[in-house]
């Protein structure tokens, strides 16, 4: 566990407070690039794989100064170190458990960038930013595109554009995404219908760990399809459309909360978990999200609640697994986890 | 070529009453668009099948004039559509010469193993591009390197090959091989100059 100081570290990202417009809690863009000289990925030995590490490695140190940046192979890490990168949204949760290849991380330290090296595709290129902010994003990560090309040729083609290891990503390579907290639509139960209209328009919604995980705590990961024949600013202000309309809806939903029926309902939800979070001597990661989600709501609907708001959007990354380890400094089981995680919102949010 | 039983061909023309009602209202299995004016019917890998086109799908297959329609051209237009939906064995020996994916395993997968898999499998990705993005070319972002210029790296790595051709040619004396290859390679090398300047 050499990367403790990296989980001490505020996530930069995430709201700083409690305010109206927080139902967009970030934003995501990333790049799928390939190196035209090398196939992809899963077609790479150990050997080649560490050649081309080597290569982008170089490159990166053309463009930023050593002291800004940080180089990770990832195979180097243990465990703990690996699912830290994954919680703090640095990795993928298939590069951090990948040990057959030579996984790379390249980051700034301040977390805005973070560059995963033989991943599906040679680079993933990827900033995080706070709110609703996909377009600034994009243009900073367009530059750093410009730069990474005056030094390495991209696999690019005529017809298909940039060509990356899955045909999910090939063309402009671009995928944005925004993690929205959407209680309203959760609890007046027109979620599901949401996701369904979502998909027919090339939209996919996701739980808050990302692929392949059920939604928790009314947190979702929103991002685009499609990616091919469209421009990136296309895709960039249609899928922006796409979460002000959302943000519209959750807004309308929120306001039922208040009016009618929904009002008991709420209050009960957001009292018990504030009672579970108060009271409990074991707390799982789960529970975690989900309790702190309905906290969020309760704020929102400026309930009476007596509790520390200024960490509020940290604890739901920091109490996760890896995180805890590293902030204890050793490998722990996951009842005595749940217990310092209980102990922690305890403090952090009660005392 | 594989044709085997009898073959039915018939069109109706645009302006011709077809009393069968079926066959007035099918739409061009290429575009699902257009009314369908070409009609064919025929057994092709034991198999019947039927094929529906429009005016606008034939010409754009270069078939001019689709009165004198031949039936090659059918076939060509078939086997086509037929490769396009089922596995075939030619689609199962497509081997990319790069890095050694198969069309199997890029189907089982749905991973392409390096960018010339792209061209080795072209034949089949405007349908898969088509159900998964909707759209089949790229508009977006272009690389510096391909910028204001048709393609010079495609160029350079046609003049590497050339010179290959142009070694081999030596070695085994077939000077006027060698010659032609030589006159290409002028040809490139002048394209990619002027590009350059």
């Amino acid at each position: 566990m050499i990367l403790n100081d990296l989980a001490k570290q505020r996530i930069n990202w995430l709201p700083d407070s409690i305010n109206e417009n927080n139902i967009v809690l970030s934003s995501r863009v990333r790049l799928a690039r390939n190196l035209n000289n090398y196939p992809f990925p899963i077609r790479l030995n150990k050997q080649q794989q560490i050649l081309l590490l080597d290569n982008i490695v170089s490159v990166v140190q053309k463009i930023w100064n050593f002291s800004e940046i940080q180089i990770l192979k990832l195979n180097d890490l243990d465990k703990v170190d690996r699912m830290l990168l994954m919680e703090r949204h640095l990795v993928s949760y298939n590069h951090a458990v990948n040990v057959s290849g030579e996984p790379g991380l390249i980051y700034k330290k301040d977390e805005t960038l973070s560059i995963m090296i033989n991943e599906e595709d040679h680079l993933r290129i990827q900033i995080i930013g706070k709110g609703l902010s996909l377009r600034g994003i994009w243009e900073t990560l367009s530059e750093i595109d410009d730069k990474l090309n005056r030094y390495l040729l991209f696999a690019f083609h005529k017809k298909y554009g940039f060509l990356t290891s899955c045909p999910t990503n090939v063309g402009t390579g671009l995928r944005v995404s925004c993690l929205v907290h959407l209680p309203g639509l959760v609890l007046t139960e027109q979620i599901e219908k949401l996701i369904d209209n979502l998909l027919k328009i090339g939209i996919c919604v996701r739980g808050f760990h990302g692929e392949g995980t059920d939604p928790e705590g009314d947190i979702f990961q929103i991002s685009n399809t499609r990616t091919l024949g469209k421009t990136e600013e296309d895709i960039i202000s249609d899928f922006e459309k796409v979460i002000l309309t959302i943000i519209k809806y959750e807004k309308e939903a929120r306001k039922k909360l208040i009016e009618n029926k929904f009002r008991q309902r709420v209050e009960d939800a957001v009292y018990r978990a504030y009672g579970i979070m108060y009271n409990a001597k074991l707390l799982n990661s789960n529970e975690l999200v989900a309790y702190i989600s309905k906290i969020l709501l309760g704020l929102w609907l400026k309930m009476d609640l007596s509790i520390k708001t200024d960490l509020i959007y940290q604890l739901i990354f920091i109490l996760q697994p890896a995180h805890l380890q590293e902030f204890i400094g050793k490998q722990i089981d996951s009842q005595q986890r749940d217990g310092i995680r209980a102990e922690l919102i305890h403090r952090y949010l009660f005392s | 070529m594989l044709l085997k039983n009898k073959i039915n061909l018939f069109y109706s023309d645009v302006s011709t009453n077809n009393k069968d009602t079926n066959l007035d209202k099918m739409l061009c299995n290429l575009c699902n668009k257009n009314k369908a004016v070409i009609h064919f019917k025929g057994i092709f890998n034991q198999k019947t099948i039927e094929l529906n086109l429009c005016l606008k799908c034939v010409k754009k297959r270069g078939i001019k004039h689709f009165k004198e329609i031949s039936i090659s051209d059918i076939i060509s237009t078939l086997s086509d559509l037929y490769f396009y939906n089922s596995p075939s064995k030619e689609k199962k020996k497509l081997v990319c010469n790069v890095c050694g994916l198969t069309y199997l395993e890029f189907e089982q997968k749905g991973k392409f193993g390096c960018s010339n898999c792209y061209n080795t499998f072209s034949n089949y990705l405007t349908h898969i591009f088509e159900r998964l993005h909707g759209r089949t070319k790229h508009i977006g972002k272009i690389p510096q390197e391909h910028f204001n210029v048709n393609n010079n790296i495609i160029l350079s790595q046609k003049l590497l090959s050339l010179r290959k051709d142009l070694e081999q040619a030596i070695k085994f004396e077939q000077y006027e091989k060698a010659a032609r290859i030589r006159d290409k390679i002028n040809l490139v090398e002048s394209k990619l100059t002027k590009r350059s300047t």
